[in-house]
């Protein structure tokens, strides 16, 4: 399958480029970029609206600071989809290669747990490992890397099997290379254009995963903000406060948004053609 | 063609095999047990508990609850709900119809949008329609569903009460069930009260499940446009003097394949993915039974849903390369002259 | 007795000739109730016994022996009256105009056969362990007189029996009990007709014995979104709502109101004596001081919950006016806890967060270092019973109106490897629950419940904090409905379009 991707205007490319740059600024300078102690409570200052005198974003249920826990809330994001994108990446890849470069049972018995793993629906899957992890930034981290590596192992076993029949390869394995230099010096530097754009893409996906297992009460920590437990906790005040559902979510989703701005014109740069229907989303 | 059909076949059956060995240890890792849950805050001796587990066959080693549950899941029986004491099945069954009806009413409205959408894009392409149109898809594709879901919630729902905030049909309609699925139940029976009432309870939550299905089915069947509109039969066509609309006919026939393909593939996710969605609105689907489940470790209802969920997914996938061999002829071809 | 009995067959009386006469008049709509939690199975003798909403549900299709009424105390409903001979043999004289819906009569042999089934080893019966520690016996000692022989003096068997929903011998007998829990039957206002998922839906019982009810037909479903709920109420989908947090009550204008009932619930921090800090009793001490309780229920509950100074609420028996309690003062409180140095995790559910949160921000304010962790709730549970929390935010509800029922789970020192919670055990205390347990005389056991709440106030294995009120959305459309603090809805005399 053939797909012409969007080419944006560079400005908006741009523009998500430096948004994305000020996540990660914010992300590292969060302790001292916030106005205020994003835990500070002040229960007689309660669920005061945006534009509030010295709460520019209006403050919560327990009169915290809403822009302070929004800015403290970078982190966790930030954190969380490098390490589980990078993770996976690392194990998918692995995997596919060893998969796709051995063949025979052992590639199919791979591939079937691969599919098995794919048709698990996956925030199932991240729930329950959260669940039997307990909660906590590397268990969230580890349930989205369970979750999220098969889709590697597909992509980079498919291009494996017909890279390895390809003249390179064959030469070398004929001058006596062996087969894991050949899967590593060969083999790897072919496939990881597609795999870094699979992987941008995948980034707003963690991003968006790692909210809703806060939004479902399976996030990272209960006494650092994040904002999908920011959600979570303002769904409950849709009619009496909207500012605490809103925010943080507008913060989701313009982040999301700008890495996949960036993905999308980094894959229309790097390979033009490529297929479309490799990741599950 | 028969061979490839039967090879994914016995595949499938393998693939849940796996799904059903991984769900079972996985439930049974998390920590609680379904006994010390429902009796809460009852005061009751340890000995009670321990008779409790083993009415419930939990006391015996997870291989041998493994085997039991497996010999009569083939059977069709997923076994009986812990909290509800009813055969699992009467609690997936309506569930499974309600994610469906769901489903069905994302991809629909999807394809609507979509479609149109994709065409008009292509047409322009590389001009402001298509332009906006590419931004729109992004925006859809990076808007986190559960979001979505609130902010229509708050602003449809709350502030201008349009449509509910929730749930699938209102109680007073007085809707028979038949099928299961609440649309086609109120046409059935002729209950317009009913139908408008389940349209209405389905707007928001289709919306928000389709929000990033619209988005993939418009770049990629826009893509698949504008590369055919390149290919050599176009141009012949177009040499002949086919008018436009039959010229479009033509190339719309032809990037079907791999639009069906990603909306199989989505339809396939959406069964499992609108977990949160389901609780988002409260919407009575496997989703919202499963999260349900496990918080009370019910693991009958934990397994047979995502057996159920996973089986639907493969199935989906199966239908869709069919329909992908049936729809494509180079594969046809291809087939038949192997 | 002879008079209450006489007013209470007056009332019904008067109640149902009053319903006939209204009944004619409106058409007839279906009541719904919307609930935040899901039930379970409503099988009397089979667990789950399932919390508070499915037992609204059973007691529509059930009666029991006994029912609380608003101030918590066991009333008569199918035991007309009772006499305690030497102690321990409870004689109860049944009512003898009961039938369950299937026409099967109601009689002392019921009432045996219900009992034993519990009783029995084999039993996993709700209340089963507690009942067994009780009853001796109960023997048939008339068509409609049972006498129940407990162990030894047994203040606490009334209100134990009033959790007991009986169901017909015959029937259970004839169809089993996986049949029976899905179409159970019983003797009570209303019929189940059926369930579909999250919601049952049940019907008039014209034949109750205590006069049919006001409504046809009523309605349980499952709403879990509380904005859902609300959205639901004011559509008049449904015309009770409950579990509104206080938050929320702004919302209720309009067409709807809230109503609220006393809560019976007790909301408390746990700390885990084995663990330091917490092993210190200077430190508990210290930390049940940190907290402004009247800023709490004012700020948090918006004034509908009360401070509570001890692990009791007013309406309990045992609760003790005259104790001094827990208090706030915030510089004692930081003067020992700022010289605690390691940080302490607070492990709390989703559904506490909000206070959690508070208790956590009043302790950094006194100078503890708090990390909050947020737990699911099955792996909460599994938790505290194991003892294995170092602290927790936690409540605990007391529908029985008696201090034993919350003090004897958390504090007795053989509750159990499933009930290690603080892991505080103290002889003086087993000493005072016994003595607590085994007198009916009630001027005593008060005087043995001030001793125990005085002891727990000192030893602070828990800081308490609140007991909220519990509020429902109610309908304008519905007429001759009030929330009990029981939590059972009493829906008989209730009606949507009364008025």
């Amino acid at each position: 399958m053939t797909a012409r991707r969007f080419s944006l205007p560079p400005l908006y490319v741009t523009l998500a480029l430096g948004f994305c740059l000020a996540f990660l600024v914010v992300g590292i300078l969060a302790p001292w970029l916030a106005p205020l102690d994003p835990n500070a409570q002040s229960l007689l200052n309660r669920l005061r609206p945006p534009l509030t005198e010295g709460h520019l974003l209006g403050t919560d249920v327990l009169g915290r600071d809403v822009l302070s826990r929004l800015i403290a809330g970078t982190r966790v994001p930030m954190v969380v989809a490098t390490a589980a994108v990078s993770l996976s990446v690392l194990i998918g890849v692995a995997v596919g290669l060893f998969s796709g470069y051995v063949g025979g049972l052992v590639d199919t018995v791979i591939m079937r747990l691969t599919d098995a793993w794919l048709a698990f629906p996956f925030i199932l899957l991240a729930i329950a490992f959260v669940a039997v992890l307990g909660p906590g930034l590397t268990n969230v981290i580890i349930a989205l890397v369970v979750s999220q590596w098969a889709v590697y192992v597909r992509l980079v076993r498919g291009q494996v099997l017909s890279l390895k029949e390809r003249e390179f390869v064959l030469s070398a394995r004929m001058i006596g290379v062996s087969h894991l230099r050949i899967a590593v010096q060969h083999i790897l530097p072919a496939i990881m254009p597609s795999v870094t754009i699979v992987a941008t893409l995948e980034i707003g996906i963690v991003i968006a995963t790692e909210a809703s297992l806060s939004f479902l009460g399976l996030g990272v920590s209960a006494s650092q903000p994040t904002w999908g437990a920011m959600l979570a906790e303002g769904r409950a005040y849709l009619a009496s406060a909207w500012w605490l559902a809103t925010i943080p979510g507008a913060a989701v989703f313009l982040v999301v948004l700008a890495v996949n701005v960036v993905g999308n014109h980094i894959r229309d740069m790097v390979d033009p053609r490529s297929a479309g229907a490799a990741t599950k989303a | 063609m028969l061979q490839t059909l039967l090879d994914r076949l016995l595949q499938t059956v393998v693939v849940l095999l796996f799904v059903s060995v991984i769900v079972f240890l996985l439930v049974r890792l998390i920590p609680g047990d379904p006994v010390d849950i429902f009796l809460g805050e009852a005061t009751v001796s340890d000995e009670q508990r321990a008779m409790l587990r083993s009415e419930h066959g939990l006391d015996r080693p997870i291989i041998v609850q493994y085997g039991a549950f497996l010999a009569k899941a083939v059977q069709g029986d997923l076994g009986r709900s812990i909290t509800q004491r009813v055969p699992v099945a009467e609690l997936l069954g309506p569930a499974f119809l309600a994610t469906i009806e769901l489903v069905i009413a994302g991809t629909l409205l999807s394809v609507v949008v979509g479609v149109p959408i994709a065409l008009l894009a292509a047409m322009r392409h590389g001009r402001t329609a298509d332009q906006v149109t590419s931004a729109l898809a992004l925006f859809g594709y990076s808007m986190p569903t559960f979001w979505l879901g609130i902010m229509m919630i708050l602003v449809l729902s709350v502030h201008l009460g349009w449509f509910p905030t929730g749930g699938r049909i209102a109680m007073s309609a007085g809707l028979e069930r038949h099928t299961g699925l609440f649309v086609v139940d109120a046409i059935i029976t002729g209950n317009m009260r009913a139908l408008g009432s389940a349209l209405q309870h389905l707007v928001l939550p289709s919306i928000a499940l389709a929000a990033v299905s619209t988005a993939s089915l418009m770049q990629v069947l826009r893509g698949s446009l504008i590369s055919i509109s390149q290919e050599e039969f176009v141009s012949a066509l177009r040499a002949r003097g086919l008018g436009r609309p039959t010229l479009w006919r033509h190339m719309l026939r032809n990037a079907a394949p791999p639009t069906v393909i990603i909306m199989g593939v989505r339809f396939g996710s959406l069964i499992g993915g609108g977990i949160v969605l389901e609780t988002v609105f409260s919407w009575p689907g496997l989703g919202l039974l499963i999260i349900d489940a496990i918080r009370a470790r019910d693991y009958p209802v934990v397994q047979g849903g995502v057996l159920v969920m996973a089986a639907s997914f493969v199935i989906v996938s199966l239908v869709v390369d069919v329909i992908h061999i049936l729809l494509d002829p180079r594969i046809r071809q291809g087939e038949a002259g192997r | 007795m002879l008079l209450k009995r006489t007013v209470q067959a007056a009332t019904a009386l008067l109640l149902a000739t009053v319903m006939a006469t209204t009944e004619a008049a409106a058409a007839d709509v279906t009541l719904v109730v919307g609930q935040a939690v899901r039930p379970t199975q409503f099988h009397p003798l089979l667990a789950p016994g399932g919390g508070r909403e499915t037992r609204a549900i059973k007691r529509q299709i059930f009666d029991a022996l006994v029912v609380q009424d608003d101030n918590l105390r066991p009333q008569p409903q199918l035991a007309k009256s009772w006499t305690i001979e030497n102690d321990v043999r409870w004689i109860f004289e049944l009512r003898d105009d009961v039938s369950f819906h299937n026409a099967e009569r109601f009689n002392a042999e019921t009432v045996k056969w219900n009992l034993e089934r519990i009783l029995d080893p084999n039993s996993t019966a709700p209340g089963a362990s507690t009942l067994r520690t009780l009853i001796e016996s109960v023997e048939v000692t008339g068509e409609y007189q049972v006498t129940v022989t407990t162990k030894s003096p047994a203040p606490t068997l009334l209100i134990t029996l009033a959790f007991v929903e009986l169901a017909p011998k015959n029937l259970v007998e004839e169809v089993g009990d996986e049949a029976f829990a899905a179409a159970p039957i019983g003797t009570g206002p209303f019929l189940f007709v059926s369930r579909d998922g999250s919601t049952v839906q049940l019907k008039r019982n014209d034949a109750y014995w205590g006069g049919p009810a006001a409504s046809a037909e009523v309605t349980f479903t499952t709403i879990p979104e509380l904005s859902s709920r609300i959205a639901a109420l004011r559509a008049g989908e449904i015309h009770i709502a409950d579990q509104i947090p206080p938050d929320q009550v702004v919302q209720l204008s309009g067409n709807v109101a809230p109503a609220t009932a006393t809560g019976t619930r007790i909301f408390f921090m746990a700390m885990n004596v084995n663990e330091p800090p917490f092993d210190s009793v200077a430190v508990r001490q210290a930390v049940a001081l940190a907290f402004d309780r009247d800023l709490i229920a004012q700020a948090l509950y918006g004034g509908r919950a009360r401070p509570l100074n001890q692990p009791a609420f007013p309406e309990m028996f045992g609760y003790q006016p005259d104790l001094a309690g827990f208090r706030y003062d915030p510089a004692a409180a930081r003067a020992v806890l700022s010289t605690v140095t390691a940080p302490v995790t607070l492990s709390v559910r989703q559904v506490d967060f909000v206070l959690a949160q508070a208790v956590a921000g009043f302790l950094a304010d006194a100078g503890l270092k708090v990390e909050l962790a947020l737990v699911e709730d099955a792996a909460f549970n599994d938790s505290i019973t194991g003892g294995r929390l170092q602290s927790y935010v936690s409540s605990w509800g007391v529908a029985e109106g008696d201090v034993d029922a919350i003090l004897h789970p958390h504090f007795w020192s053989e509750r159990g490897a499933n009930r290690r919670y603080t892991n505080y055990a103290n002889p003086a205390l087993d000493a005072l629950f016994y003595e607590g347990r085994s007198t009916t005389d009630s001027a005593r056991r008060f005087a043995v419940y001030a001793d125990a709440l005085r002891l727990l106030v000192d030893e602070a294995p828990w800081a308490v904090l609140v007991n909220p009120m519990d509020i429902y959305g109610v309908s304008n459309d519905l007429t001759g409905w009030m929330p009990s603090p029981t939590g059972m809805y009493r829906i008989n005399e209730a009606r949507v379009g009364g008025n």
